[in-house]
């Protein structure tokens, strides 16, 4: 028995040892059963969170075989010791009272919700005959990211059942970033940006205080970046419609009309171009990138609806800074014109100077352990998975640890469209707005609950892979979602099983680290069955120093500038509706978590609900007061929402945050708000096949007085007159005086 | 002093031993034994065949709870010893049949929730108090039961100030 | 002597509320539900407080997290008729839970209003209950409630050093809320040990306490400027 198999065997649960036989060997007993985990004894485990695309580090407090507690996993580069809200809050998916343990078989009409419990045996069989009864161009798959194994394995099934490459639920500006990415900067992958050492960092759209991409990692670069040196303290420009957390956290906001981004980085370009202090080689690579010329300052700032003088304050700083950096994405990615707003910011770089130079911009450092699989990086866009269910092309759609119906646009027509579907098959943890569709629902694990070999979406310095054991036995009967598409695989026999040779996913990975040994870091002469206990121990296989590479550069010419269409005309729809994650919700897999829903919102400071965001002056002209419940109604549909009036809103932009409006989802989500993509339709962002789901304009209407629970523990909340920040005003000095003595 | 400062003393004084008594007569007496799923005798394991405490009790040492020991503990030795003993082939029957369901022995020794009490044995290990402190002569016991109920805070504090150790509130209770 | 303390850096913290969800997580706060929240009856110990500044387009925000101040003279400790309230030799703002009748007496004379009136029984539906901290009572209904200062984790590190016949280290002892921030905004420590991290802030100019005026000495040490 290997070490780790014997720490496997005998430590999930506290004293579950297996160890037998006594007198002659009794103190070795004894000492084997004191290594496992005694009565009330705390140990940590380290994990991977896969609450989203970020992929931190974490390490788990397990006390008597239940996860009490997350923290940041130091060792890991992306968080290093850090965990955001929605990180926490995966211990109550763990242990949520609503969550599926059972394989469900409908029982009752499709999306009735009514299910029978099932045997694994009877559900796989089930699942298995499904599948081998469709012809393989009919079969849809879609999966909940394409990064590392996980991703490779789906990629793999499909192609070995000849099936369309599986669809991967990605956030939708991830595409637009990285395609921009690859425009502006000649990257694979979105970059790394090395804010810790800028000295300015310019936004364009990019929320990365918010829910963006690596929240941890960013937040922490950030801090870093103000109050990390002794030195000086850097400087972050926001230019984003809407007042976002990292909006909030900015020394400037430029509450920029939406779509005109790109317009906006533009006009900076041609600032820096005209002020002498580029460089002709870094012209020269900027020029290939956008060779018409630029708009000046003054256009910008009626495009943009920015004041001039401001623009040309953002743009001299830009030009004085010694280390800055621009950043793009975000609801600047989600337009019609997305993809030329990120190229435009981040084609920026290259006037500053800044490409692998500290302070700046970064190629993506990758593990992309998936390679050893070697499946191609085929994926079917979520536009096109629609268009097919669409037309019902689809008989047989498998959904893995994903919710289309809820986290796609509205104007795809997923949910009703998935209502044709011959058979649904989803591998999920609870009810939601897609599983409530399902003729088979097969349970599975957590992250907490399986082995985990998960790539970070966006790279830190250094690259990583988060690989963990188990941290704790799974609940009830749920199971690893790769171990289920094995086990799939294996049952469909033939040239399918062929393909996948392995009994679990832990197999897997350890054949595929063996492949991949040399190149992984500290792998390059190691013994692969001591790199891969070391790793596990450690939580995964982390790089070390500092980023090495820089971005090559722009690899053609850019996507040709563009206005941002939206939606629905201007007179019937005036306002612009920006959709936003807020901490608080996420895309809405933490909505059945009472954690998360009693977490006020930080601007906001809504508990337990979904709203709508407001500027002051739209909100009297159209008689509307805070709290009031308001019709929001699009071309393509229409939800019910109460008002914020927020100080912060820019007039003629709503802003709603996803998440909301599950069905189904359990007894802490059940009606709450309404889901703002039932909103967005049917556009994509041109050149890509992404959803623009920043380009919608509504129509709103009061319906009447509501009432919407806010956090109210402030001085502005507990009725003092004026807003004053408590024992900010007087910035005394900390008072060194002995109490006793000072009255 | 006056007389009159005397007998004011003299009538606290005596109040004071009027509350020490009606203290002591409230004092909370031990629990009664709960009734174990198996009868499990301390006597036998302790004076007869000496094994020490934590042998069973894993934790009482290095953790906050001494733990009740799991089946696997038992079953090591009786797999072996003891297999013409009603109580023991009882044990090995639940143990070899159960599919691992742990066996649910009862605590003697419980804290009421109401007094929000983090009791830790290690500290009182680390200061070489004795099990028997606190258990009595468990040893000898052929069903375990409380000599003085640990819910009773009182005795806790008068040893706590005998021996100098903390009694802030919080050191117990949070 | 020892003189728990801790300081936050206002520049760093981007308000984004992980702290108040590992402390959740740490403390076993229960959650009361939409009603109940409406009505100010949600318990946390640590907030993020929200100040908006200036009028559109040039409006700024401020996060201010704010906990129980373990204040050195606390308003709330004289009032409490029962002494579940007081002030413990390492200078934290005791909360005995045991001894707490619930007049909330303490809560009404907090400048900060930091503490919090168990209105219900908690609710923790299987299998929610098995990520209960251990190391935490569960507070019954009647009782108050408030930040600790994550008085389990100090002891925990204070039994490691006596174990390992040392002191405790600087840095040795992180609250759940300063674990968790991503952005390293909150440092705790030794306030009487002109070593530790938080005297070193607490020395700089930046250094301010909220309600100075009210002469409460709390232990929080808020560093300003920035934004």
């Amino acid at each position: 028995m290997r070490r780790r198999d014997f720490v496997k065997a005998s430590a999930l649960t506290a004293g579950a040892t297996v160890i037998e036989g006594c007198t002659d060997e009794e103190h070795f007993i004894i000492q084997q059963v004191r290594q496992t985990t005694l009565p009330g004894e705390t140990v940590w485990r380290p994990g991977v969170c896969r609450q989203c695309a970020a992929g931190c580090g974490i390490q788990v407090r397990v006390v008597d075989g239940n996860a009490k507690k997350i923290e940041g996993n130091e060792a890991h580069p992306v968080n290093r010791g850090g965990v955001c809200a929605l990180g926490h809050s995966l211990l109550q998916e763990l242990y949520n009272p609503d969550r599926v343990l059972q394989p469900q078989r409908l029982a009752g009409a499709r999306g009735s919700g009514s299910f029978e419990v099932a045997t694994w045996d009877d559900a796989m069989a089930a699942a298995v005959q499904a599948v081998s009864g469709a012809a393989p161009d009919r079969i849809g798959i879609v999966a909940r990211d394409g990064t590392g194994l996980t991703g490779a394995l789906w990629r793999r099934f499909a192609s070995a059942l000849a099936a369309p490459a599986p669809t991967f639920l990605e956030a939708p500006e991830t595409e637009v970033e990285r395609l921009a990415a690859r425009v502006a900067l000649g990257t694979d992958d979105y970059p790394h940006f090395d804010i810790a050492r800028a000295e300015l960092v310019l936004s364009i759209g990019a929320p990365f205080a918010d829910r963006w991409r690596s929240p941890v990692h960013y937040i922490r670069a950030l801090a870093e970046m103000r109050r990390g040196r002794a030195t000086r303290r850097g400087r972050l420009i926001q230019a984003e419609a809407r007042m976002s957390l990292t909006a909030a956290n900015a020394d400037v906001w430029l509450p920029i009309q939406p779509g005109t981004e790109g317009v906006l980085a533009r006009a900076l370009a041609g600032y820096l171009l005209e002020s002498g202090g580029v460089a002709a080689p870094a012209r020269q690579r900027y020029e290939r990138l956008f060779p018409s010329a630029p708009p000046t300052l003054a256009e910008a700032a009626t495009a943009c609806d920015i004041r001039e003088d401001r623009l040309l304050e953002v743009a001299e700083e830009l030009a004085g800074a010694e280390n800055a950096l621009v950043m793009g994405g975000g609801s600047a990615a989600g337009h019609t014109n997305g993809l030329f707003n990120v190229t435009a910011a981040l084609g920026l770089n290259l006037l500053l100077g800044n490409l692998g130079s500290p302070g700046g911009v970064f190629s993506p450092t990758r593990v992309d352990l998936g390679r050893a699989l070697s499946s191609t990086g085929a994926a079917t866009p979520a536009s096109r998975l629609a268009e097919r269910l669409r037309d019902g092309a689809v008989d047989v759609l498998i959904v893995a640890d994903a919710d289309p119906v809820h986290t796609l646009p509205g104007g795809f027509g997923i949910a009703d469209a998935i209502a044709g579907v011959e058979t649904v098959i989803v591998l999920g943890s609870s009810l939601d707005d897609t599983a409530v569709h399902a003729d088979l629902l097969l349970p599975i694990s957590t992250e907490l609950e399986r082995f985990e070999a998960a790539e970070p979406g966006t790279t830190a310095a250094v690259a990583a892979l988060g690989m963990t054991e188990p941290v704790i036995e799974p609940m009830g009967e749920s199971r690893h979602p790769a171990d289920v598409l094995i086990a799939l695989a294996s049952g469909l026999g033939g040239g399918v099983a062929g393909q996948f040779p392995w009994s679990d996913f832990e197999e897997v990975a350890e054949a595929s680290i063996e492949v991949e040994l040399a190149r992984l870091p500290g792998g390059s002469g190691a013994d692969a069955s001591d790199f891969f206990d070391e790793a596990l121990e450690r939580g995964g296989v982390f790089g070390e120093g500092d980023p090495a590479g820089a971005p090559p550069g722009p690899s053609g010419a850019g996507p040709q500038p563009a206005g941002g269409r939206f939606e629905g005309a201007p007179n019937d729809y005036p306002f612009v509706l920006l959709p936003f994650e807020s901490v608080r919700s996420g895309t809405g897999r933490a909505a059945n978590r009472p954690w998360m829903q009693e977490l006020p919102d930080p601007l906001s400071t809504v508990m337990w609900n979904c709203w709508v965001e407001i500027a002051p002056a739209d909100a009297e002209e159209l008689g509307i007061h805070d709290q009031d419940l308001l019709r929001i109604t699009s071309p393509q549909g229409s939800i019910e929402l109460h008002a914020v009036v927020d100080p912060a809103s820019r007039p003629g932009v709503v802003s709603v945050p996803l998440g909301h409006g599950h069905s189904g989802n359990g007894r802490y989500a059940e009606g709450r708000g309404a889901n703002v993509l039932t909103l967005v339709g049917s556009s994509l962002v041109d050149g890509t096949s992404a959803p623009a789901w920043a380009a919608t304009r509504v129509h709103i209407e009061r319906l009447g007085e509501g009432e919407l629970v806010r956090f109210g523990r402030s001085y502005e909340d507990m009725g003092h007159d004026e807003v004053i920040p408590v024992g900010w005003a007087p910035h005394e000095p900390l008072r060194k005086t002995n109490p006793e003595k000072s009255v | 002093m006056t007389g009159r400062g005397r007998g004011l003393r003299q009538l606290v004084g005596l109040s004071v031993s009027a509350l020490a008594l009606t203290l002591a007569a409230c004092s909370p007496r031990p629990q009664a034994a709960p009734e174990q799923p198996i009868a499990y005798n301390h006597q036998v394991h302790v004076q007869d065949e000496e094994m020490e405490c934590t042998r069973c009790h894993l934790g009482a040492e290095t953790q906050d709870q001494a733990g009740l020991p799991p089946m696997t503990v038992c079953a090591g030795c009786h797999r072996r010893q003891g297999a013409d003993i009603p109580s023991v082939q009882a044990f090995m029957e639940l143990y070899d049949g159960g599919q691992g369901e742990p066996l649910a022995w009862r605590k003697v020794n419980v804290m009421p929730e109401s007094a929000m009490v983090h009791f830790r044995h290690k500290p009182h290990a680390r200061a070489e108090v004795g099990c028997e402190t606190c258990h009595g002569d468990i040893g000898s016991m052929t069903v375990a039961e409380q000599v003085l109920n640990v819910a009773d805070m009182g005795w806790c504090v008068d040893c706590h100030r005998r021996e100098e150790a903390s009694i802030d509130c919080l050191t117990c209770h949070h | 002597m020892t003189r728990w303390g801790m300081v936050i850096d206002t520049d760093r913290c981007t308000g984004c509320a992980a702290c108040m969800v590992a402390c959740h997580a740490e403390n076993n706060i229960q959650t009361v539900g939409e009603v109940e929240a409406g009505k100010g009856r949600a318990m946390h110990w640590i907030r993020i407080e929200r100040y908006y500044e200036g009028e559109f387009p040039d409006i700024k925000v401020r996060f201010q997290p704010v906990m129980c101040q373990q204040c050195g003279h606390a308003p709330c400790e004289p009032v409490c008729p029962v002494y579940a309230t007081y002030h413990t030799p390492e200078g934290l703002n005791a909360m005995v839970y045991a001894r707490c009748i619930g007049t909330r007496y303490c809560a009404n004379n907090c400048p900060y209003t930091v503490r919090f009136f168990n209105w219900f029984s908690p609710d923790f539906p299987q299998p929610l209950e098995r990520q209960l901290n251990p190391d935490v009572s569960v507070r019954s209904a009647g009782i108050m409630e408030k930040c600790t200062f994550c008085v389990q984790r100090i002891q925990g590190a204070q039994d490691v050093a006596k174990d390992e016949d040392r002191e405790v280290r600087d840095g040795e002892i992180r609250t759940a809320c300063s674990q968790s921030c991503p952005a390293e905004a909150i440092v705790f420590g030794d306030l009487d040990d002109p070593e530790s991290r938080v005297s070193e802030f607490a020395e700089q100019a930046r250094a301010t306490r909220l309600l100075e005026e009210l002469s409460t000495e709390p232990s929080v040490i808020y560093m300003r400027g920035g934004r």
